[in-house]
């Protein structure tokens, strides 16, 4: 097989920030060559998978993505290629089993599209609060980044300022689509949070076509499956875009595992090196680099690549690779309604409680936001109520009962950059032979300070503000799946990663766009940020590459 | 079975919606797609004495389809189904029953009450345990889901039109949906 050579830019993955990257660069006309790891799939052959897997199964966002031997991808309990392929230890290790998908397109494939800004105060956690980092540079520069994150991936949200999230906090340009309706249950639980309680429950910004067509994809049709995988395409995932891409010139390459970076004596990054499913290596050069494998495989490629040069790995002259893992604590509690509230009509998540996020009281502890979820409850709800011995009538009214007035709240949490939460790799090998990352995990006393003093109680007024038949619980700290940290951004070379643009500091050709670089998490799901980033990024990369030419 | 207006009319008008949004509708109540049927299997003696079984275990319609799917499972675990079956049809018919609510009290613990509860729960769930593995033979169709079609979505199943569920009511648990 003929490989590229010598592109202006070679990307490696093919998730939303890799193609949002890719675009803006073939767009500025570069050259452009995509390395995957995993293979090429229809949606068609994903939704088979989903509607095949029994009932037991169903709430399981991983398992319609069956992970290939050569790019595994996490799949507890599976007995699959990826079943202990992410190896997490540490006091809060289980929170960190985070779920991802290494297939042409990535994880926005079974994301749920939320999307929400970050605020200014957000970006300056340590100004503001004494905890934390601050972002190198203030809200104003990220927000024209968010607008074309809006409109490249299709978010809906609000028009009414007063539904905006951050509120108060001009907008340059409206959203590309209005917000999406509610199910009768999150209009019921809106009213009642306001009434009850004053807290204003509010539309999620969501990469989600409300009410029309939008980027060649349709209008979202209300099939409630966002998680694992919309079925007609209504939610932006980044294999939508893989056509156009390739279309403007890019060349992608499948089955491609990258396992090596490679640096020349200037320690500018000069190749990658990938193997194929026949475990055959294969050398591609170019002229800039871009690792945007998400937060977890891009700090493990670049310690992977460790040379002569860089003994602790590429990029890591400031051994903070790997470290600060971050992603949203998240709190979950299933709940048991005296009153019908009926989620599963609209998208999976459709609102939220995002003012709480926000106030002095993140110097003591982290914020949180708090949601109620959409999902049909059906699946929930089945095996219990069947297992009950009832028969005819009775059981459909039950079933009919206990689906109504079951629902989920969740409370998710911000968490600071802490080096010891970090990646390595592990002894453990994959079936090509690359190790397995292992992360160490603890969401730390600031984060548990949140869960008794805030977060907690928040949630059990929620609860009661709802009606309630008991307290509910939770298992305790679960992923959000917001890869975050492992590549972190800041001015001082010495304590991280990338600067404001997300080039390395070590190889000024190297760039790592996406959720490792963020300083902070705040509460929100972040990929709106990590694409924001992207198009910054790409936007260097050019400007650096036409002034190079 | 007597219906009053007002569950007729809700009913009704999810399907114009359905309709609307292109989703198929199947006869007599069972929304969705329907299975194929094989004409292998519906030459099976057991599957029409299953299918007459599941009938009355099960104050629905049922798809033929399912059906088939589920006995092909049920027989590879269970050796004894066939006199199983018949011996919970001699009880029914012995009650004169027509739905389940006639004949299930006079079933008697252990075997056949066992094969019972597994039918219905096979019709219900779309699978015969609750294992992450067991074989998934519907899922549309499985009345957890045409239980509350009315109401709440079939996840991966379009519903509305556009934005078409804005406003809806937040309707109570009853009356049940006729399927
Ligand atoms: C169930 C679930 C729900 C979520 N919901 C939301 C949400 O509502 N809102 C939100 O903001 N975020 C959500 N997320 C998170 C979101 O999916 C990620 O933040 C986002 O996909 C990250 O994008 P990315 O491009 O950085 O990485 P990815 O999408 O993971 O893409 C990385 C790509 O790199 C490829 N790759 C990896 N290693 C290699 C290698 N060695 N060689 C070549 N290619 C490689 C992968 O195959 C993949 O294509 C959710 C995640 C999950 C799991
Ligand atoms: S509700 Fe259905 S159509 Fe709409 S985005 Fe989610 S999966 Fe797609």
């Amino acid at each position: 097989m003929s490989l590229p050579s010598n592109s202006d830019v070679v990307i490696v993955g093919t998730g939303v920030v890799a193609a949002v990257v890719a675009e803006q660069l073939l767009d500025a006309g570069l050259s452009v060559v995509m390395l995957e790891a995993g293979p090429r799939v229809s949606r068609a052959e994903i939704v088979e998978n989903y509607r095949n897997l029994p009932l037991g199964n169903k709430g399981n966002a991983i398992a319609s993505y069956p992970s290939k031997p050569w790019a595994p991808h996490p799949e507890p309990n599976s007995g699959r290629p990826g079943d202990d392929y992410l190896q997490v230890s540490g006091p809060n290790g289980i929170g960190y089993l985070q779920s991802y998908v290494r297939y042409a397109g990535g994880s926005t494939w079974h994301w749920a599209g939320t999307s929400w800004r970050l605020t200014p105060e957000d970006m300056r956690l340590n100004s503001n609060f004494g905890v934390g980092r601050d972002w190198p540079f203030p809200y104003e520069e990220l927000e024209p980044y968010y607008v074309k994150t809006e409109y490249k991936l299709g978010i809906c949200g609000p028009s009414d300022e007063a539904e905006q999230w951050p509120q108060g906090v001009p907008r340059s340009a409206p959203y590309p689509m209005p917000e999406l309706p509610f199910s009768p249950g999150e209009n019921k639980f809106t009213d009642v949070v306001r009434d009850k309680l004053g807290l204003r429950n509010v539309h999620v910004a969501q990469a989600r076509n409300s009410g029309t067509a939008y980027d060649n994809r349709p209008a979202c049709c209300s099939s409630n499956n966002c998680v694992p995988v919309c079925p007609v395409g209504a939610k932006y995932d980044a294999a939508t875009a893989l056509g156009r891409l390739e279309a403007k010139g890019a060349k992608i390459l499948h089955n491609a595992v990258v396992y090596k970076v490679e640096t020349n004596a200037q320690n500018q990054v000069e190749a990658v090196n990938y193997l194929d499913p026949d475990k055959q290596s294969h050398r591609v050069t170019g002229k800039t680099f871009v690792l945007a494998c998400n937060g977890i495989e891009t700090p493990k490629l670049l310690l992977m690549s460790a040379d002569d040069r860089n003994p602790n790995g590429l990029a890591n002259s400031s051994d903070q690779v790997g470290r600060n893992m971050m992603d949203h604590p998240q709190l979950a509690y299933k709940i048991k309604l005296k009153e019908p509230y009926w989620t599963g009509v609209g998208p999976v998540v459709n609102s939220g409680i995002m003012e709480t996020s926000q106030g002095d009281y993140r110097a003591r502890h982290a914020a949180a936001y708090f949601r109620f979820n959409n999902f049909a409850q059906n699946r929930f709800v089945t095996f219990d109520t069947l297992q009950q011995g009832l028969v005819g009538k009775a059981l459909d009214e039950q079933l009919r009962h206990n689906t109504g007035t079951s629902g989920m709240i969740v409370a998710a949490h911000e968490i600071l950059p802490d080096p010891n939460n970090r990646l390595t790799l592990s002894d453990k090998k994959d079936w090509l032979g690359l190790p397995k990352p292992a992360v160490h995990y603890d969401v730390g006393d600031y984060v548990r300070r949140s869960a008794e003093e805030f977060s907690g109680p928040m949630i059990q007024r929620i609860a009661e503000a709802m009606g309630v038949l008991e307290a509910p619980k939770t298992v305790g700290f679960r992923p959000s799946k917001h890869i975050m940290g492992g590549t972190i951004m800041g001015t001082d070379s010495s304590n991280s990663v990338v600067d404001d643009v997300c080039r390395s500091h070590d190889h000024a050709n190297l760039f790592l766009p996406g959720g490792g670089a963020m300083p902070s998490t705040a509460t929100g799901n972040s990929t709106i940020t990590m694409v924001a980033l992207g198009f910054r990024a790409a936007e260097a990369i050019v400007q650096q590459m036409k002034a190079g030419a | 079975m007597s219906r009053n207006n007002n569950e007729r009319e809700l009913q009704s008008l999810s399907r114009r919606k359905l309709l609307k949004a292109g989703a198929a509708l199947g006869a007599g109540g069972l929304l969705g797609v329907q299975l194929p049927v094989s004409a292998a299997l519906a030459a099976e003696p057991g599957v029409a004495p299953f299918m007459e079984l599941s009938r009355l275990l099960v104050n629905h319609q049922l798809d033929e389809g399912v059906g088939q799917r589920m006995w092909q499972l049920l027989q590879q675990e269970n050796a004894q189904l066939d006199r199983q079956v018949s011996a919970v049809l001699e009880i029914a018919h012995a009650n004169n029953a027509k739905i389940v609510e006639d004949f299930f009290p006079a079933i008697p613990e252990g075997e056949l009450q066992d094969l019972a509860y597994q039918v219905i729960f096979g019709w219900y769930a779309g699978c015969l345990n609750t294992s992450k593995t067991a074989e998934s033979f519907a899922f549309a169709q499985a009345l957890t889901f045409q239980n509350t079609a009315d109401v709440i979505s079939i996840p991966s199943y379009g519903r509305t039109g556009p934005n078409e569920w804005a406003d809806r009511p937040n309707v109570p648990v009853l009356p049940l949906r006729d399927f």
